[in-house]
């Protein structure tokens, strides 16, 4: 399998004076795919769907290809070849247009090939003839659009913040709990959300699966202090409320009663590893965050486990 | 270009002669403008960038026929330092993400017409 590590670019520099210039072409009845009269096309649509398995998120749909305009155009063209974002359908350059994007740009080594492009407006039909584009692919161009489409689509849920003491009860309509302080705060995410997640994009026949995995998060407690950690141990009651946790914890100092609202807001953002494969490559994108924060009130006095009787004050 | 940018650089030199070899119109702008910056701070350039270019695209329809370029250049062994020897702190080089337009003038002269180079650590 080829193995590519790479940005996925766009460049929109033709784009602009092409669309513009595309204005009075007649429509032609035999445009093999106008998605402006036929939505529906496979071709002008690709589809989202959730791959199964056990990653679980993932969401299922459609999606297409838009000029700069914001319209609906072809992704894939099966004369043209595939959109390149910038006005352009590209296919791998043979005989005679590789010869002239060679003479014009040199000779470039595999893993990547001189694409030629197809310039014009699948919308009024416009394909001025002269005008080509050659690009340099390493992976097919319809990769890499559908591997943005299926990152788009990952969608990435918000973490669910846990705390002990429950701060942010799972059950809304539970009351939350302070914390105190010196006594030692469990932070974790909920299990439901750290899970990773996937997305796969397909168009005539190509088909590409990003998978979204979460990696480390990033808790803000409010009180100045930040910390890294992985998804977090979750408390259970059995567990001593005074021990710390193993993993993941914060021990708040001072109390929030001059904190705006008398809370702090405590931050989550989990960071997310983005990869993608299908169509004979794969990648690694830059990664992804989600983020959710709740208020928690921190006080003073400790109010839990003291009883007249205890002994221990 | 780089070459020519460089060699300006030691001197420093917002007209030397290779520049307009090399490269016009808003990329020769751009190196002019930041030459004479250079000089008026009474800064020079040392040392060399390491170049490795790659081609992403040709525009044969265009006039004068263009071709994009990426590059990932490494400028860690570059530095500035005044001129007069009084001390100066310039920032760290490092890997530049890099691109370019150049345009084929005429059989075998070849220019760059417009580029962009990014932050340190963009490649």
């Amino acid at each position: 399998m080829l193995r590519t590590r790479r940005r996925l670019m766009t460049v929109g520099l033709l784009a602009t004076t092409l669309l513009t210039i595309a204005v009075s072409a007649s429509a032609d009845v035999i445009d093999p795919v106008n998605c402006v009269t036929d939505p529906t096309n496979p071709a002008c649509v690709i589809q989202i769907g959730d791959p199964g398995g056990g990653g679980g998120g993932g969401s299922s749909g459609s999606s297409g290809c838009r000029n700069e305009q914001g319209q609906a155009i072809p992704c894939f063209i099966p004369s043209k070849g595939w959109y390149g974002g910038d006005g352009c359908w590209y296919k791998r350059a043979q005989g005679a247009e590789l010869d002239a994007a060679e003479a014009l740009g040199g000779k470039v080594d595999p893993p990547v090939y001189w694409y030629v492009g197809s310039c014009g407006d699948p919308i009024t039909n416009f394909w001025p003839a002269n005008l080509v584009r050659f690009r340099v692919y390493g992976v097919e161009p319809g990769v890499e659009l559908l591997a943005q489409d299926a990152i788009r689509h990952l969608n990435l849920p918000r973490p669910a913040i846990r705390l002990n003491p429950d701060s942010s009860p799972t059950d809304p309509t539970r009351r939350a709990v302070p914390q105190v302080v010196f006594v030692p705060t469990w932070m974790w995410i909920d299990p439901v959300v750290w899970a990773p997640r996937s997305a796969t994009a397909s168009i005539a026949g190509l088909s590409v699966t990003a998978v979204g995995t979460p990696t480390t998060v990033t808790w803000s407690t409010g009180d100045g202090h930040t910390t890294t950690c992985g998804k977090g141990t979750p408390w259970t009651s059995g567990i001593d409320p005074k021990a710390p946790s193993p993993d993941c914890g914060h021990v708040y100092t001072v109390p929030s009663r001059n904190a705006a609202g008398g809370k702090y807001t405590v931050t989550a953002t989990i960071t997310w590893r983005v990869t993608w494969s299908g169509g004979g490559a794969s990648g690694t994108e830059p990664a992804l965050t989600s983020t959710a924060s709740v208020p928690v009130q921190v006080l003073e006095a400790p109010a839990v486990n003291t009883r007249p009787a205890g002994g221990d004050r | 270009m780089w070459q020519a940018y460089i060699e300006a650089i030691r001197i420093p030199d917002p007209n030397y002669p290779d520049l307009a070899r090399y490269s016009q119109a808003d990329a020769l702008n751009l190196l002019v403008r930041g030459l004479t910056t250079v000089q008026q701070q009474g800064l020079v350039g040392q040392g060399d960038v390491t170049l490795n270019p790659s081609v992403t695209a040709a525009n044969p329809n265009t006039s004068p026929p263009t071709v994009e370029l990426k590059d990932c250049v490494d400028t860690s062994k570059t530095r500035l330092v005044k001129k007069d020897g009084s001390p100066y702190q310039d920032t760290p080089g490092g890997k530049r993400s890099a691109k370019a337009t150049v345009a084929r003038i005429s059989d075998g002269v070849w220019k760059v017409t417009e580029f962009a180079i990014f932050g340190v650590g963009t490649c």
